[in-house]
């Protein structure tokens, strides 16, 4: 708390959507209304998009402090409860009023003290809000929306049939549909009327149907007729408070007639997966409040006609069962190896009837409003992350879609990627036995240069201007760990001091793991070491990110025994956990807005790319990574290659 | 005839679906082009061929995204910057599409 702050005061506490907190003290004569929203002439002046120009008011009423939302977009909400428009509500000590991805927080001063101004009184955050205290989500909206668009489906009937060839073994696309429609069997949890109290650990699966198809089953060379592959993607979301399961097994197909298709990706070899598209196999993946995962699925039987319903049953979680409708598995398999079949057959493998197993009763299968966590902003997920993935003997390096939409090979034998502040070159190492060391590159091609020339030169670091990189080496004969620069057309490198995993921030200076004579944790300095402070102290922290605006340094640590993302501010305060998953988390990497912080992880079993917000909200998977980002290089010892914890990811847009 | 020549590296592994993309344009936009397919293999020829990394596409001796002058040729890969502002290691079918535009007769 700043020098400003009376501590007699009453004060909110203002949680902002991007992580920030500020407190703003009430004076007791706050009869006036304080304004809260985006424009300026508010006098608590938001910057969170999803909050309204003018969204709430809170002034002393004649019982206490009161809360007024004044007709915003998106609502004002206590306890699950979005406030009627206009009309003042008590706001009491301790309770948390969410304004779009924003909060307010009464908190009471020791004593009155008579003071006229309000006035934010807090520069740095304090430690993260619990993570009890998610942000509403205004879910009976998106429900409603999403019954509608299943029920356009029903009408419209969209059948849409593609073509994808693979040779000897043409694909049937049975029916693409899209439905973000979770019908639960009666007595689903939350009840209409239960309390918050009651619903603060409810998990709540989403199952978004995102593809089905039929397939022949090749058996060597040899198709058989009278099989079918049935693929099914789906995407798994938690908009509750509390976890659950997720893992192939937990789905089974069910036919109208009595059939049961049990999943079979199990019997798969990942390599026999990854060729059917099935990439995306979490195992007993525990799904935390706003996580999102998607999950492929493989079910075989015999190739036939069924009325298919697809079983969602996780410990703990009343069943969900979706409609997939009528497949001709029979005429898919025909179709897809040759067979002449009945011209209808091209437009009728499938009808999409999405009648409903159940009657979507809102206010009994779903929370009237389901509290949830702060969400990933899609609109933050543009641009290109580029990631390493080891393939069994060395390092390739992918570019993947933010978005999530793709992921391609760029470059073999190299590893640690990071793309300079402008985006128009990109530093990594490389593993090639012929150009080993540290290349830069122009990405659009060409202005190639062998900066650093040791294998044991690692994780290469632009500065702001793209003049000049710094990086680590462990090229000495004593192996120490050692931080050089070197301009980034190559040139003479010169050794400036001792530290590891380097990462120059957008203000000029340098953040990097102590080692040695620069102590142990992170560290914050210019890159001639002046200046340097603590900005933690643990062994185990390592790979630093700035923010976009350098404010913030997201970084990995194992101080609890287990890999996990952890933010801190620049100036050493602020420190809080944003992941807790067991795990393995790291190599965190900010959006390009400040609004996300992807990382990569091994939760429920691939390894992935995913995103979480500065605040700890919203974890969801992006994409499938090629391989692990952790490996060993063949032939290399450890001050050469020392696996994920030297290895980077980097997000330019 | 439209003289369209492919450039590639064996390092980088996007030629081959490069390569076929390039067919696939050219085949919508009923172009009639040898490709001639040129596969770099030394720091020297490619230093001779001018060429700023694998893939690169030529349509009459124009790069499809000419990179910054000045650039130093090498045997590396390259990237394109997508219209919505990806990364990737493939030109995107609009970007041959536009480079074809004003060769076509």
């Amino acid at each position: 708390m700043s020098e400003t702050m009376n501590r007699a005061e009453d004060y909110l506490v203002v949680n902002h959507f991007d992580g920030r907190e500020e407190r703003v003290a009430i004076p007791p004569s706050a009869t006036t209304p304080i304004r809260v929203g985006r424009e300026t002439d508010n006098d608590i002046v938001l910057s969170d998009p999803r909050s309204s120009r003018h969204h709430s008011q809170v002034r002393r009423g004649a019982a206490g402090l009161e809360i007024m939302d004044v007709g915003s977009a998106n609502g004002t909400f206590i306890a699950s409860q979005r406030l009627e428009p206009n009309v003042w509500h008590p706001l009491t000590v301790d309770t948390v009023a969410y304004l779009g991805d924003t909060s307010l927080t009464f908190k009471p001063g020791t004593a009155s003290a008579p003071t006229q101004a309000i006035r934010p009184v807090t520069a740095a955050p304090p430690p993260r809000p619990a993570p009890s205290a998610p942000a509403p989500f205004p879910l009976p909206r998106a429900a409603i929306a999403g019954v509608l668009a299943v029920l356009l489906l029903v009408v419209v009937g969209v059948i849409l049939l593609s073509s994808r060839q693979t040779p000897g073994a043409p694909t049937s696309m049975v029916t693409p549909t899209r439905s973000e429609l979770a019908l639960q069997t009666p007595g689903a949890p939350p009840q209409a009327g239960t309390t918050s109290a009651e619903t603060s650990l409810v998990p709540y699966p989403v199952i978004d149907l995102e593809e089905v198809r039929v397939e022949p089953i090749i058996l060597g060379a040899l198709p058989d007729p009278t099989k079918a592959l049935i693929i099914v993607r789906v995407r798994v979301d938690n908009l509750g408070t509390g976890s659950f399961l997720v893992s192939p097994d937990h789905f089974q197909l069910l036919d109208t007639s009595g059939i049961v298709l049990t999943e079979t990706g199990g019997g798969y070899s990942a390599e026999g997966l990854r060729k059917l598209g099935l990439a995306d196999r979490y195992q007993n993946l525990r799904l935390e409040p706003g996580d999102s995962v998607p999950e492929s699925l493989l079910f075989a039987g015999t190739a036939q006609p069924y009325q298919l319903f697809l079983r969602y049953q996780s410990p703990g979680v009343e069943p969900i069962t979706l409609d997939l409708g009528a497949i001709d598995a029979g005429r898919a398999v025909a179709q897809a190896l040759g067979t002449p079949v009945a011209t209808e057959a091209a437009v009728a493998l499938v009808q999409t009837t999405a009648t409903l197993t159940a009657t979507p009763t809102l206010t009994s299968t779903r929370p009237p409003a389901p509290p949830a966590p702060r969400t990933v902003p899609t609109a933050s997920l543009v641009g290109t992350i580029a990631y390493p993935a080891f393939n069994g003997t060395s390092y390739d390096l992918y570019f993947g879609d933010a978005d999530g939409s793709g992921t391609h090979f760029f470059l073999a034998d190299a590893s640690q990627p990071q793309f300079s502040f402008d985006g128009a070159r990109i530093a990594y190492h490389s593993w090639r036995t012929e150009k080993r060391g540290l290349i830069t590159l122009d990405v659009g091609g060409g202005n190639e240069h062998i900066i650093a020339g040791n294998l044991e030169d690692q994780l290469p670091t632009w500065s702001p201007d793209g003049t000049t990189i710094i990086f680590l080496s462990r090229r000495s004969g004593q192996r120490a760990s050692e931080l050089f620069h070197v301009s980034s057309g190559g040139g003479e490198v010169q050794l400036f001091g001792n530290g590891e995993y380097p990462t120059w921030g957008p203000d000029g200076r340098l953040a990097f793991k102590g080692w040695e004579s620069t102590g142990i944790g992170l560290r914050l300095s210019w890159p001639d070491l002046t200046e340097m402070q603590e900005l933690t102290s643990d062994d185990t922290d390592t790979a630093p990110a700035f923010s976009p605006n350098g404010q913030q340094i997201a970084f990995m640590s194992r101080r609890d025994g287990n890999w996990n993302i952890y933010v801190v501010n620049n100036d050493g305060t602020g420190l809080r956990q944003l992941t807790e998953d067991p795990a393995q988390d790291g190599l965190p990497a900010w959006s390009p807005d400040g609004r996300v912080i992807a990382f990569v992880s091994n939760r429920g079993g691939p390894w992935a790319v995913w995103a979480v917000t500065p605040g700890g909200g919203g974890q969801r998977q992006l994409f499938t990574m090629e391989g692990s980002p952790d490996g060993f290089v063949a032939g290399e010892d450890i001050d050469k290659s020392r696996g994920w914890a030297e290895e980077r990811i980097s997000w330019i847009r | 005839m439209m003289q369209v020549t492919f450039l590639y590296f064996e390092g980088c592994p996007s030629h081959a679906a490069a390569l076929e993309r390039l067919r696939q344009v050219l085949a919508e936009e009923g172009v009639q082009a040898e490709i001639e397919v040129i596969k770099v293999e030394t720091d020297e020829q490619a230093q001779r061929l001018r060429f700023a990394g694998s893939p690169t596409i030529l349509v009459n001796g124009q790069d499809i995204d000419p990179t910054p002058s000045g650039a130093y040729p090498a045997l590396t890969c390259r990237a394109y910057q997508l219209e919505d502002g990806r990364i990737s290691p493939l030109p995107s079918p609009d970007m041959i599409r536009r480079a074809l535009q004003p060769h076509k007769t």
